[in-house]
């Protein structure tokens, strides 16, 4: 606590034990799927009927070896970090030199123009299922990684968060890289995004994980097993096991939640300000 | 400015014509660029969200099936038939009870982590990082350990209710709990991501106002009652509209926990529109179900838009 010029007097010392007293219990429920899932992952199946509440009797991955199998997880995986990387690569991209063209360019019909990418996300993507289907059924793209990719490469949401970060770049600094003869595209590349790196950041841990964790999408618009993502792989694994196996299927649900879980330990703060500026007031 | 200089407008003397020249073609290279940069982000919005939401009107009032490609113009009649179809209204009749019993408590919880944790108290961060770490997580992984939370003889919850010696429920296989067991996972899923909305919003409040207050000796509820509250109101119309959306379209946790069992007690609007358009390939008809969903929903939006426009207090 940041030292106070007064010590707290005692009334207010016994407020903030009983906050963090009551945010303790509530915070281990929130903990609670989680942990015991992962105790749960390694216990047999005798274990998870006997010994309900304590620790595993040994920490054995035989769960695990089954969900890894089970799940084709080098495979699923694969796929998902493909598909999830791609299209958060992709984000960047078109989101970049769309938001640059609207926060530092003069052309005619910016403002519709505008309007009409920021009203995307006005349009619920589960209305928009059956005839997302026909059109990549026409593109012949049904059951092929384009369709995984492509239809997610571009979204109101990252055009408008890069193009209030861009517009917070003082003009000067084009000015004066002009003034040595940076083109557009020059000052863009070397000098912009250099700067723009929180932001970037920003929307690919968004994009990325949206992307990573999204079922109905992939389950609509694949079903051959060499593209199956993550997400389908668990769910046919539940299907499969469904005489109540749980051991496999917590191992199966933990190595699927892992990679999103460590991704945001490490980037917590920019995930964070994607959601703070969903906002778009 | 001489930027500013349009051709054949307002032209001052000093400019040259030669300059004009310059000025205006750079203008049109300007704009060609500007074209070229929106392109690819503008052929995929156009093709896999605006085209898809014309299309799903076109589709919705044509009969046609997905192992059929020719399709006639059927005009109105699928409407009619979802008039008429008490598997619909029993899903409408599920989603709202789904989004009137879950987003309340969202809404709640969210707003009372956010106040407890904008405090700047030992170990805020460790406690807003619990709060939001459902929300990363992925919704069919989550689904998957709520099954076994759930499971009737052992799973957890049953485990804690026979340890306080009440009798065990049948979770997901109960007509009467099906339905909040799916709540009660959503509002641990979902609580999180509008506690950091309300957090920022929450940040947002000058200091100043308490300041005041105290110093008129305000209590902590006028405080919240007169200050906090009215000056969050945009943030609470944003989290209601989020959250509105969000809750209309559940459909993962559904599809992995109870399948729209037992005897559809949680078929919800999306799961049944996922039936008709990918089980029994009704295409027309599931897109249909998407148009009413979609008009819904724009309507919820808009309204939320007109209520923040005349709602927003305070000189801020």
């Amino acid at each position: 606590m940041s030292a106070p010029a007064v010590s707290l007097g005692s009334r207010q010392r016994r407020n903030v034990f009983f906050l963090t007293l009551v945010l303790s219990l509530v915070a281990f429920l929130w903990l609670f799927p989680f942990v015991f899932s992962f105790l749960a992952s390694f216990k047999t199946g005798n274990e998870l009927l006997s010994n309900i509440w304590g620790l595993p009797e040994s920490f054995d991955t035989a769960n695990y070896e089954s969900a890894f199998r089970g799940m084709k997880y080098a495979r699923s995986f694969g796929n998902s970090m493909f598909v999830s990387v791609s299209v958060a690569l992709l984000q960047c991209a078109t989101g970049t030199l769309a938001a640059f063209a609207f926060a530092r360019m003069r052309f005619p019909g910016k403002e519709l123009v505008f309007m009409l990418f920021l009203a995307t996300l006005m349009i619920p993507g589960t209305v928009t299922l059956t005839a997302n289907f026909l059109i990549l059924s026409k593109l012949d793209w049904i059951d092929t990684y384009w369709a995984l990719i492509v239809p997610h490469g571009a979204s109101g949401f990252a055009i408008f968060l890069l193009r209030q970060f861009f517009m917070t770049v003082p003009i000067e600094l084009e000015e004066a890289a002009r003034l040595d003869g940076a083109g557009r595209l020059r000052f863009l590349w070397s000098i912009l995004l250099p700067l723009a790196r929180p932001a970037i950041t920003t929307v690919f841990i968004f994009q990325f994980i949206g992307n990573y964790n999204d079922f109905l999408w992939p389950l609509i618009m694949t079903s051959s097993e060499s593209l199956r993502v993550v997400q389908i792989a668990l769910s046919i694994f539940t299907d499969l096991e469904a005489t109540a196996n749980y051991g496999p299927l917590m191992a199966a649900a933990i190595l699927t939640m892992v990679p999103t879980i460590v991704l945001f330990a490490f980037m917590q703060r920019a995930f964070i300000r994607g959601i703070t500026r969903s906002g778009l007031k | 400015m001489a930027l500013d200089a349009r051709p054949g407008v307002k032209a001052t003397p000093t400019t040259s014509k030669r300059r004009l020249g310059f000025m205006a073609r750079s203008r049109v290279v300007e704009a060609l660029q500007a074209y070229l940069f929106l392109l690819p982000a503008a052929a995929i919005l156009f093709t896999f969200q605006y085209l898809p939401a014309i299309d799903v009107f076109r589709i919705s009032l044509t009969n046609r099936l997905l192992l059929r490609p020719t399709a006639k113009f059927i005009g109105f009649d699928n409407y009619v038939r979802l008039w008429n179809d008490g598997r619909f209204w029993n899903a409408v009749w599920n989603t709202f009870y789904f989004v009137a019993a879950s987003v309340p408590f969202q809404m709640a919880l969210a707003l009372l982590f956010a106040m407890a944790l904008a405090t700047r108290m030992r170990g805020v961060g460790i406690f807003r990082t619990t709060f939001f770490l459902p929300v990363v997580t992925s919704m069919v992984a989550v689904s998957v350990v709520w099954e076994w939370l759930y499971h009737p003889s052992i799973g957890l919850f049953n485990e804690i209710i026979k340890l306080f010696g009440g009798t065990p429920i049948d979770w997901l296989s109960d007509q009467q709990w099906a339905m909040p067991a799916i709540i009660l996972l959503i509002i641990w899923k979902g609580t999180g991501y509008y506690m950091v909305i309300y957090l920022a919003g929450l940040l947002d409040i000058p200091n100043e106002y308490y300041e005041a207050a105290k110093i008129d000796g305000a209590s902590g509820w006028s405080m919240f009652r007169h200050i906090t509250w009215p000056l969050l109101a945009p943030t609470t119309y944003l989290i209601l509209v989020l959250q509105m959306i969000n809750s209309f379209q559940v459909f993962s946790s559904v599809y992995v926990m109870t399948g729209g069992g037992p005897l559809r007690s949680t078929e919800v609007v999306v799961y049944y529109l996922f039936q008709r358009a990918f089980e029994s390939l009704e295409f027309g008809y599931a897109s249909a179900i998407s148009v009413v969903m979609f008009v819904f929903l724009v309507i919820v939006t808009i309204l939320q838009r007109v209520f923040v426009g005349s709602r927003v207090s305070y000189d801020r």
